[in-house]
């Protein structure tokens, strides 16, 4: 249970909030690099921490992020035209640079310098793997690039897809650190899908319905571990890390690519979820890569010509009676990825957290909420930097373990919970 | 023939505007919680929760010590968990106020053991199991005390682990009333 005024504060996170200030203390994913795939490419409409902007590519490759509309008038620049080193507005033709520079403003004399005085605000715009991140905080402020493992392996090592999600990011990024609903909510996959099946973790997970949970603070936020019986005598351990504000790593099955997620909002009633799947050492097989790509694992399908997924409200997520009779799926829904934003968008845009009834097993959720409430407050008061930041606090894995039952996780997979270059995943 | 869906009859009703048709439900019950400090530094931070703020009906208690049973079995999970013992313990409240481990147990929904690094590994087995046998939720939070060393915290997490569903290790002292908020405790 949260009190409204907490629950406001969690879920805005647009200009001025403390958690939109806090978001913008962080590198964020803006787009795929696949959106911008070449220099000159088309412009892409952005919008993150409900601020709408522009994305696009000059002709030497440069990328920009900038307010999406022009200082003349208002247009928005997407119908622009890309042209040598800046975007020109389709109006009236001024054109901007990719700092958002006004480099032109055709209806005044050729010698006049009135364009020197029009800047569009705008965002630095950075490849780093797959992924073109952004950063919309205080320049002087500005952190080092992110150093997430997925994102700096070799590209034929990872994969990266994003999605639209009809919910505020809170209750999108809770879901992936409860790990309590796995047993339920996502039974049905681990026989069948290509990217989990076959993995002796799988039993224990099947064997085992009531899984036993401990939370740990880390430097960059929580390792939350999900315990069920093994072997005599030992524990079968899956361990989730969660980095401030909203990285979470799902725990690997056998030598499939290991996955996760991050959750950034677009405003406050939707966020993008990009998720990725990687392996530390080898490169993903065509199989898995094509796998990936029809939505398996946890990605998805998408209506033709977007980042909507093809399952969502409008078709009730094509909602399968019979296989969930069957049990095939549990809920009905196909796919991780759906079954989570299924009822994670059900919950309305922003869950009424003053209303529900959590227990115990939602300790996970209740010391991230915690810590994201007070690193708000500790920017917003004292100016703190909060966890996360520090690309170090990048530097963790998912772990899937057995170990013995007097052994504490965070020791027994201490050296497995860090990034380390050249080995492999720690998995089961 | 054609069918109209009303949005309130399809996933698309999770819209803000039909939020506001939600039912809206009495407030919730609290839980019957009891907070059980299991070593002295614990019980600070308990006795310090229980001044925190309103409570709706949270126990703060501190484990004093067992009662051997009369009954010749030894101080076991398995024979507590069976009842074959009629083995108790003595809680203290902060005000100093005896009560029987048994008797805050009955009613109960949830038992939150409090340990620092000076756990009390009777404390635990005897709460633990009582509260399996009466199938109430276990939760325990570990909060070492100053620079408190790994393997103290270590073996204090071991010693919970089998009688706590859910097991929180943090440095933060003021994680014990942030949770029970959270559980209307």
């Amino acid at each position: 249970m949260l009190k409204q005024d907490i629950n406001e504060l969690l879920t805005q996170t647009g200009p001025g909030t403390p958690m939109g200030e806090l978001f913008r203390q962080y590198w964020l994913p803006a787009l795929l690099a696949e959106e911008l795939p070449e220099p000159g490419s088309p412009p892409v409409r952005v919008k993150l921490l409900s601020e709408r902007m522009i994305a696009f590519r000059d002709d030497d490759g440069n990328y920009g992020l900038m307010d999406e509309f022009c200082a003349h008038r208002g247009v928005s620049m997407w119908f622009g035209k890309n042209e040598g080193n800046g975007l020109r507005c389709a109006y009236h033709g001024w054109k901007y640079d990719v700092t958002g520079q006004c480099i032109d403003v055709p209806s005044e004399p050729a010698e006049s310098s009135f364009c020197e005085k029009v800047k569009l605000t705008s965002y630095p715009l950075v490849k780093v793997g797959d992924i073109l991140w952004t950063y919309m905080g205080d320049p002087a402020s500005q952190p080092p690039l992110p150093e997430w493992e997925f994102a700096v392996v070799p590209s034929e090592q990872t994969f990266t897809s994003k999605r639209w999600q009809e919910s505020n990011w809170l209750q999108a990024l809770e879901g992936g650190i409860d790990s309590s609903h796995v047993s339920w909510l996502h039974s049905g996959g681990l026989k069948s899908d290509p990217l989990f099946k076959g993995a002796k973790g799988n039993e224990y997970n099947l064997n085992d319905m009531r899984p036993f949970f401990e939370v740990v603070d880390a430097e960059g936020g929580l390792f939350i571990g999900a315990r069920r019986n093994a072997e005599e005598g030992h524990y079968y351990w899956r361990i989730t890390p969660w980095v401030m504000p909203s990285f979470t790593m799902v725990p690997p099955r056998g030598d499939h690519p290991v996955h996760g997620h991050l959750w950034v909002p677009i405003d406050d009633e939707n966020c993008w979820v990009f998720t990725f799947d990687y392996h530390p050492v080898r490169a993903l097989t065509p199989d898995e890569v094509q796998a990936m790509k029809d939505g398996h694992g946890v990605h998805n399908e998408y209506e033709p010509g977007s980042f909507r997924p093809l399952q969502n409200k409008d078709n009730d997520y094509l909602m399968d009676r019979e296989a969930q009779r069957r049990g095939d799926t549990f809920s009905g829904v196909k796919g991780i990825a759906m079954q989570d934003a299924s009822l994670q968008e059900s919950m309305g845009p922003i869950v009424d957290r003053t209303k529900e009834r959590l227990v115990s097993t939602d300790t996970g959720i209740i010391k991230a909420r915690q810590m994201l409430r007070r690193s708000a407050e500790e920017l917003r008061d004292n100016g703190t930097t909060p966890p996360g930041v520090d690309p170090a606090h990048h530097q963790v894995r998912s772990v899937a373990i057995v170990l013995p039952k007097d052994q504490p996780f965070i020791e027994g997979s201490r050296d497995d919970l860090t990034v380390r270059p050249g080995v492999r995943q720690t998995s089961v | 023939m054609w069918n109209p869906t009303l949005l309130s009859s399809c996933a698309r009703a999770a819209t803000a505007s039909e939020a506001r048709f939600r039912i809206n439900g009495p407030e919730p019950t609290p839980r019957a919680t009891r907070v059980i400090a299991l070593d002295p530094g614990a019980a600070e931070l308990v006795a310090s929760a229980a001044d925190d703020r309103p409570w709706h009906g949270a126990h703060f208690l501190t484990f004093e010590s067992s009662l051997p049973a009369g009954d010749g079995h030894e101080l076991t999970v398995e024979a507590v968990v069976r009842g074959d013992t009629t083995a108790d313990a003595i809680l203290r409240s902060p005000d100093g106020v005896e009560t029987r481990l048994s008797d805050e147990l009955e009613g109960a929904d949830v038992a939150v053991m409090v340990a620092t690094g000076d756990g009390n590994p009777e404390a635990a087995v005897m709460i633990g199991a009582a509260c399996a046998r009466r199938g109430i939720m276990t939760a325990g939070l570990v909060v070492p005390n100053g620079d408190g060393e790994a393997r103290r915290v270590d073996r204090t997490v071991s010693m919970l682990r089998p009688y706590a569903m859910v097991l929180l290790v943090s440095k933060d002292k003021g994680d014990l009333p942030e949770v029970l908020t959270a559980l209307r405790a």
